[in-house]
């Protein structure tokens, strides 16, 4: 899907990141919302507009990383492989016995559920409704 | 006057008594008591100026952008990475604080007398700086109708365990309980300081300039002469306008990381200690599952206090987030976090915090000319942690939790308390821990110990006649505590030696 509205990543980083993005949110499951209306990765590129020139580059290297790395020890890119690997591949990071590879990936899957989770649908499908007790 | 970018059409001269860069806590307070005192007063203040109107439609993750420095993400290095959120408007941080308020623990105070000869600050001299700021913003304790089933079930557990717990105060005005403190009170029922101090020294004829970064501060003979900056686009973040600042008298109120990083970047010949004792009182966030329904995002956020074990230095306080904050860090990825997003309202939280005994931390200019923070925590202050941590597991059991998550990586979640043992028999590394800090302090001690402070007891920086500090930074030690009541207080007092010399430093 060819996205215009992007603001920071280009079509081949939005790519990979959507494929990130469906890994750690998978389509089905406890609840499901309409994945065409909401697009947590179109809202994470808005979101992070005014982060700095060097913190977009971290996050390009981050994403870039998470894509090509699987080269080496898999001989083939995250975008290559099936939602299954992916998954094992993203749940290695996650839990990697290295602090500092744990914390980077913490860093994007932050984002990616912060965008996915802000979105009202989403809000709307785990009935999360915000109430003040005392009303006015 | 209140001036945004909006409003701002052509460079900004101004020749004050006083400039105060900073409207948070501690600039707040000095502007209201210099310009109450006949001053001519310019407060310059790099975050935009928002109104209820405004934050109450942001959704977290927006307020986050737009109230927090670096998205709520600035971080302090070491072993283990430590989030330090800052907030970044018209009132500081205290637009985004927790809304709870402590004064400054008297033991505190007579160890800042004896150790770093800090005068006139005694417990007695300090009870009306406490109470005058209480009453501007209305400190009051949370009524159980707004504490919400978070703050409800903790105190269950504590009550069974025979723990000394109780309601915090708040500077809050008919609070709605809708949790939401941290990304702007909807209602203006939290009293930040853009709320009183700031109107008040308004309508004194302070000139508040928000959406204004001071940048260069130029010293001539041992005194500042002149502070030079930029008004910035509140959106895009460009600059619009010089600022060019002449005050007879500098007041600092940036913060404890941004005061010493200004002085720093300007080459501003204070003490060596500038920068470094940085406290933060480092916490974590232990979470817990119930059967019933706990909604922890209704009712304050931070409404209630564990103090069982505070002369060890180890606070509990409530802490909840709504799902968007909440999910990302606790939710494992796949489907998982789908069934964890459904289980959110049978989610509750609360945080421990633990007082810096041994554990400081740096603010530096950074290689990209930005505050670099480093913070060492002690293995002292560690142990000191996951005793907390251990504490609050079993209060959450004692209240019926069916399992608690320590927060911890490698130790997986506990299903009854005889799990919790586990935390003292298991090596725990310091970077198995997910830490954050909401109260840096102390990197410009006061006292009158030179070789160990930056200011004077009253918080003027040593040998430069007519830069004062006035914010977090002046504090020699961790408080155990809070700290935004203890910052305001000193703000008081401090304005007030500032206007009881007015002959001399006006002359
Ligand atoms: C999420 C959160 C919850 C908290 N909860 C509580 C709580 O419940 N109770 C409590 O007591 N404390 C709490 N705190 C801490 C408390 O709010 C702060 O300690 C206090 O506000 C600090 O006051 P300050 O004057 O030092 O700085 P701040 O209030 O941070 O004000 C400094 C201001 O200076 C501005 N500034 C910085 N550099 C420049 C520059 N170059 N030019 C112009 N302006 C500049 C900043 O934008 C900022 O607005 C919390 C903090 C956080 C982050
Ligand atoms: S709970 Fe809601 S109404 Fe009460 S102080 Fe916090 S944000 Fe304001």
């Amino acid at each position: 899907m060819a996205v215009k509205e992007l603001k920071v990543f280009d079509q081949k980083t939005y790519n990979i990141v959507r494929a990130i993005a469906d890994t750690i949110i998978p389509p089905g499951g406890a609840f499901d919302v309409d994945p065409k209306a909401v697009d947590p990765v179109l809202l994470l590129d808005n979101y992070i507009d005014s982060l700095s020139t060097l913190q977009l580059k971290a996050i390009r290297a981050i994403i870039s990383t998470i894509e090509y790395a699987p080269m080496v020890t898999r001989l083939r890119r995250f975008t290559k492989m099936s939602p299954g690997q992916r998954l094992r591949y993203l749940q290695g990071w996650e839990n990697s016995r290295i602090f500092s590879k744990r914390n980077i990936f913490l860093l994007l899957k932050m984002l990616i559920m912060m965008s996915y989770y802000s979105d009202d649908a989403v809000a709307e499908a785990i009935q999360y409704h915000p109430e003040c007790l005392i009303k006015d | 006057m209140l001036f945004t970018y909006n409003d701002i059409t052509r460079d900004v001269v101004e020749t004050p008594d006083v400039c105060i860069i900073g409207s948070g806590a501690g600039g707040a307070v000095m502007a209201d008591v210099l310009s109450s005192a006949g001053l001519d007063v310019v407060v310059l203040e790099e975050g935009g100026y928002y109104t209820k109107d405004r934050y109450s439609t942001y959704k977290p993750a927006v307020a986050m952008k737009i109230l927090y420095r670096d998205y709520g993400a600035t971080v302090a290095f070491g072993k283990n990475p430590i989030i330090l959120p800052l907030g970044k408007a018209v009132g500081g941080t205290t637009v985004i604080n927790s809304g709870t308020c402590f004064r400054t623990p008297d033991n505190i105070l007579r160890d800042w007398a004896e150790r770093f000869g800090v005068q006139n600050a005694s417990p007695r001299e300090m009870e009306p700086f406490f109470e005058q700021v209480e009453k501007k913003i209305n400190v009051t304790p949370v009524s159980p109708e707004v504490l919400g089933k978070n703050g409800l079930v903790f105190k269950r557990g504590a009550d069974a365990l025979g723990m000394s717990n109780g309601m915090l105060r708040h500077n809050m005005i008919n609070c709605h309980g809708c949790g939401r403190c941290a990304f702007g009170c909807p209602h203006d029922a939290k009293q930040a300081v853009h709320l009183n101090f700031i109107p008040s020294a308004l309508e004194h004829g302070a000139r508040v300039y928000a959406n204004a970064r001071a940048e260069v501060i130029t010293l001539e003979s041992g005194r500042v002469t002149k502070i030079q900056g930029s008004i910035l686009n509140e959106k895009t973040g460009n600059k619009l306008y010089n600022l060019s600042i002449a005050p007879k008298v500098l007041v600092l109120a940036a913060g404890a990381i941004y005061s010493p990083y200004i002085l720093q970047k300007n080459a501003i010949p204070a003490s060596p200690e500038l920068g470094r004792n940085l406290t933060i009182h480092p916490a974590v966030r232990v979470t817990a599952m119930f059967d019933e329904i706990i909604q922890g995002y209704k009712g304050v956020p931070q409404g209630s206090y564990v103090d069982a074990y505070a002369s060890e230095g180890i606070m509990l306080e409530g802490i909840f987030v709504p799902p968007e904050i909440g999910l990302p860090i606790l939710a494992p990825i796949g489907q998982e976090s789908k069934e964890a997003a459904r289980r959110y309202d049978h989610l509750a939280a609360y945080g421990v915090m633990v007082s810096d005994k041994n554990s400081a931390g740096r603010v530096k200019v950074g290689i990209d000319k930005r505050p670099f923070i480093t913070y060492h925590f002690d293995p002292y202050d560690f142990k000191k942690l996951i005793k907390g941590i251990a504490l609050a597991s079993e209060i959450f059991f004692a209240a019926g939790a069916t399992t608690v998550n320590p927060g911890i990586f490698g130790i997986g979640e506990f299903t009854g308390p005889d799990d919790v043992a586990q935390l003292f028999t298991k090596k725990i590394p310091i970077t198995s821990v997910e830490m954050m800090a909401f109260h840096p302090l102390g990197t410009a001690r006061m006292g009158e110990a030179r070789d160990h402070t930056v200011v004077n007891s009253y918080g003027k920086v040593h040998d430069i006649g007519n830069l004062f500090i006035s914010d977090g930074s002046i504090f020699p030690t961790s408080l155990g505590v809070n700290p935004q009541v203890t910052i305001m207080s000193f703000a008081l007092r401090n304005a007030q030696h500032i206007v009881d010399n007015k002959g001399t430093l006006f002359a």
